[in-house]
C-alpha cells in the first residue's frame, strides 16, 4: 500500500487542501435499526448502545482528536413515497457528542411529538 | 504498523461483519435513585458487526488500557484536544479474542467505569443473549436489571 503526500489538490479549476479532505471527510458513519436495535452497517463504530426509545449512544473505535464536532443525522420509515432513510417530515432528530469516541442522537415522531424508534436512523460524523 | 484507521479500512474491507448474540444489559443505580433523568432506564449495549468482526480476527484493535488512558486526558480540566491519540495506532494490537472475550473487553470500552469497577451488593450489568432481552418495546422506559 503506497502513501501519497501532498498539500493541495488542483484540478485547474478548483484547488482543495489536503486539510479540507481529512477534517471534511466523515471519520465515523452508523445505519441502524432502532426498532431492533440492530447495527445495519457502519464504520469506526464499536458498539450502539440503547439508553431508552428514541435515544442511543455511538461508540466509536477510534478517537477524534476533539471532543466538539458535527453530527449529521437523519430518521425515517419504508412508508410509501418516502426514501428508506431519508428523513421523512414526521421526525425531527438532535445530536450531542458525549466526548471524543461517544455521541448520543434522539429522534421524535413529530405527530405524537414523542421520542421514537425509527427503522432507518442514519448517522455521520465530521470533524478532525 | 498501519494505524488503527488503516487496519479498521482493512477489516472493513476484508472481513465478514459478525453479528453477535450477545448484548450487555446495564444500569447506573446513581440515576435511576435520582429519578430525575427521563433517560434513567436501563441501558443495552450491541457490538458492532464490524468491530466484533475486528475482534475475533486480531491485530487490530489496541488494548483497552488505551481508551482508558485518552479517557484519562479527556477528563482533565481545560482539556480541548487529544495529544496522544499516537496511542491507538502505535500500540501493538490485541491478538484475537473469543467472542467472550471480546465483549467483556466492549463492557470495559463503552460502559462507564463506575458501572463495572466497582463492588455492589448486587451486579449493575449483565451479559446475556439477545433472546432473553424483550422484543416488544412498548414498555421500554420501564425495563430494569432482574437481581
Amino acid at each position: 500500500m503506497g502513501t501519497v503526500k501532498f498539500e493541495t489538490l488542483d484540478d485547474r479549476t478548483n484547488t482543495i487542501s489536503a486539510d479540507a479532505i481529512i477534517y471534511g471527510t466523515p471519520r465515523v458513519w452508523n445505519h441502524f435499526d432502532g426498532t431492533v436495535p440492530s447495527i445495519t452497517n457502519s464504520f469506526n463504530v464499536s458498539s450502539l448502545t440503547d439508553i431508552n426509545v428514541g435515544v442511543f449512544t455511538t461508540n466509536l473505535t477510534s478517537n477524534l482528536t476533539v471532543n466538539q464536532y458535527a453530527i449529521m443525522l437523519s430518521a425515517g420509515e419504508r412508508i410509501a413515497g418516502v426514501f428508506p432513510g431519508g428523513a421523512e417530515s414526521g421526525s425531527s432528530v438532535g445530536g450531542q457528542a458525549d466526548s471524543s469516541s461517544a455521541f448520543t442522537t434522539v429522534t421524535n415522531d413529530n405527530d405524537s411529538n414523542t421520542k421514537f424508534d425509527f427503522i432507518y436512523t442514519s448517522t455521520a460524523v465530521v470533524g478532525p | 504498523m498501519k494505524t488503527l484507521d488503516e487496519r479498521l479500512m482493512w477489516a472493513k474491507q476484508n472481513l465478514d461483519p459478525i453479528r453477535s448474540d450477545y448484548r450487555v444489559v446495564f444500569e447506573n443505580p446513581d440515576e435511576l435513585n435520582m429519578s430525575i433523568d427521563a433517560n434513567a432506564s436501563v441501558k443495552v449495549l450491541t457490538p458492532d458487526p464490524n468491530w466484533m468482526a475486528a475482534a475475533l480476527h486480531g491485530n487490530i484493535l489496541p488494548p483497552v488500557w488505551v481508551y482508558w488512558e485518552l479517557a484519562k486526558d479527556e477528563a482533565q480540566p481545560g482539556f480541548t484536544k487529544h495529544t496522544r491519540l499516537h496511542l491507538l495506532h502505535e500500540t501493538e494490537p490485541v491478538e484475537a479474542m473469543t467472542e467472550e472475550e471480546a465483549m467483556e473487553y466492549l463492557v470495559m470500552k463503552d460502559i462507564p467505569s463506575e458501572i463495572w469497577d466497582t463492588r455492589a451488593n448486587r451486579p449493575r450489568f449483565k451479559i446475556c443473549r439477545m433472546s432473553q432481552i424483550p422484543s416488544d418495546r412498548q414498555f421500554r422506559a420501564a425495563w430494569a436489571l432482574a437481581a
